[in-house]
């Protein structure tokens, strides 16, 4: 993965999420590591769905470690990094 | 809202602390996009506390600080919070007239753009220069209504005047006195400057009481282990309510002046024990 940007920290309550660009393949690669996986998977296998629905641009690698986030604050991170790539991208 | 005993700051780019925020005592939390957060993270904490507002019940009121007009993000961090639905902007280094014009011309461009028809926003005014003290009232006057709160900052006031913070306990009598006349004649809310030395807490009952004694009505605090103390220094004392109550006990003054335990009471000091009263009243059910 080639980084282009990184938003958040591994700060209690934070989430650190990396966007890079991937060719391997057609659609997006998204790795979510996370303490509480196991009991959030659906909630934060949605909120991440519908971030990267409104992105139109290249297929991405999406890291997100999280450290006992809530959804507002994942939804919130997500939201500047793609923000963020936009800008890169002109 | 606006009155409050104490406003803890929380930056906006911390969501660990945003989340924590309420549970610790305080009156009013201020979510802060302006000296806690770098200019590099701007735009985060800015989406942070949108998010937060949106999304996150947070106990007590809820205040932003916004960035300065002077500086390039305000009109971006106003429009977030408006969007999201934030009721209470802290706006900071306010100087003059025009500043306030300019803020309430973008929040009614804003929320005309969103379908409102007046404004449904408090602001709280930070006057934290000598043009700022010395223009209060105008300031005021120029709030259209809005203005909520009058809020004092210190630490840029005294770095103008080039005065030790912490140095005798007079320096700061000046500012807060003209404040706290300005905010009492508009019927608003006065917040003192924060204590920034949370390891002292005899310096922060201090420097509290003074701005109790001089007519400040809540403090801003920036850590948790302050808020019991501003908490309690700004709230009535069980020996006020207990004099408020022998005063009202006379009942009404029709006939001017009377003596309660060798002390004259007329008007202004009935009105003051029932404003004791009403306060405790206040803060019993918060």
């Amino acid at each position: 993965m080639n980084p282009i940007v990184c938003v958040g920290s591994e700060e209690k309550g934070d989430v650190l999420v990396t966007l890079g660009l991937q060719e391997e393949s057609q659609t997006h690669q998204i790795q979510i590591h996370s303490p509480v996986r196991s009991l959030f998977k659906k909630q934060q296998d949605q909120v991440v769905a519908e971030m990267v629905a409104h992105y139109q641009g290249s297929p991405l690698f999406i890291e997100i470690s999280d450290n006992h986030a809530l959804d507002w604050v994942l939804r919130a991170r997500l939201l500047t990094a793609f923000q963020m790539l936009e800008h890169w991208n002109g | 809202m606006g009155k409050g005993r104490t406003w803890l700051y929380c930056p906006g780019n911390k969501p660990g602390k945003i989340v924590k925020a309420g549970v610790y005592g305080a009156d009013g939390l201020v979510l802060d996009l302006e000296d806690s957060v770098a200019p590099a993270m701007k735009h985060e904490a800015r989406n942070l506390v949108s998010a937060a507002l949106m999304h996150h019940p947070l106990n007590g009121d809820v205040a932003v600080r916004i960035n300065g007009l002077g500086t390039d993000w305000w009109e971006d961090d106003l429009r977030a919070v408006i969007q999201a639905g934030g009721s209470i902007l802290r706006i900071p280094k306010i100087e003059t007239v025009e500043d306030i014009r300019s803020i309430l011309f973008l929040l009614k461009d804003v929320q005309k753009k969103m379908g409102f028809n007046s404004v449904r926003i408090e602001l709280q005014v930070i006057l934290e220069t000598p043009r700022g003290v010395e223009n209060a009232f105008s300031i005021l006057d120029a709030g259209e209504g809005f203005i909520h709160a009058l809020s004092f900052g210190a630490e840029d006031y005294c770095s103008a005047l080039g005065i030790d913070r912490k140095g005798p306990e007079f320096v700061l009598d000046y500012p807060r006195s003209r404040i706290a006349a300005a905010a009492s004649a508009a019927g608003i809310a006065c917040l003192d400057t924060v204590w920034s030395d949370f390891s002292d807490e005899e310096g922060l009952k201090k420097d509290a009481s003074r701005a109790k004694n001089l007519g400040f009505t809540g403090k801003s605090v920036i850590h948790p282990a302050q808020i019991l103390s501003v908490n309690t220094i700004f709230s009535a004392s069980s020996q006020q309510i207990q004099w408020a109550k022998k005063v009202l006990s006379i009942g009404d003054i029709h006939q001017g002046a009377v003596a309660v335990e060798g002390a004259m009471v007329d008007e202004p000091i009935f009105r003051r024990a029932k404003q004791i009263l009403k306060q405790s009243e206040e803060e019993l059910h918060a």
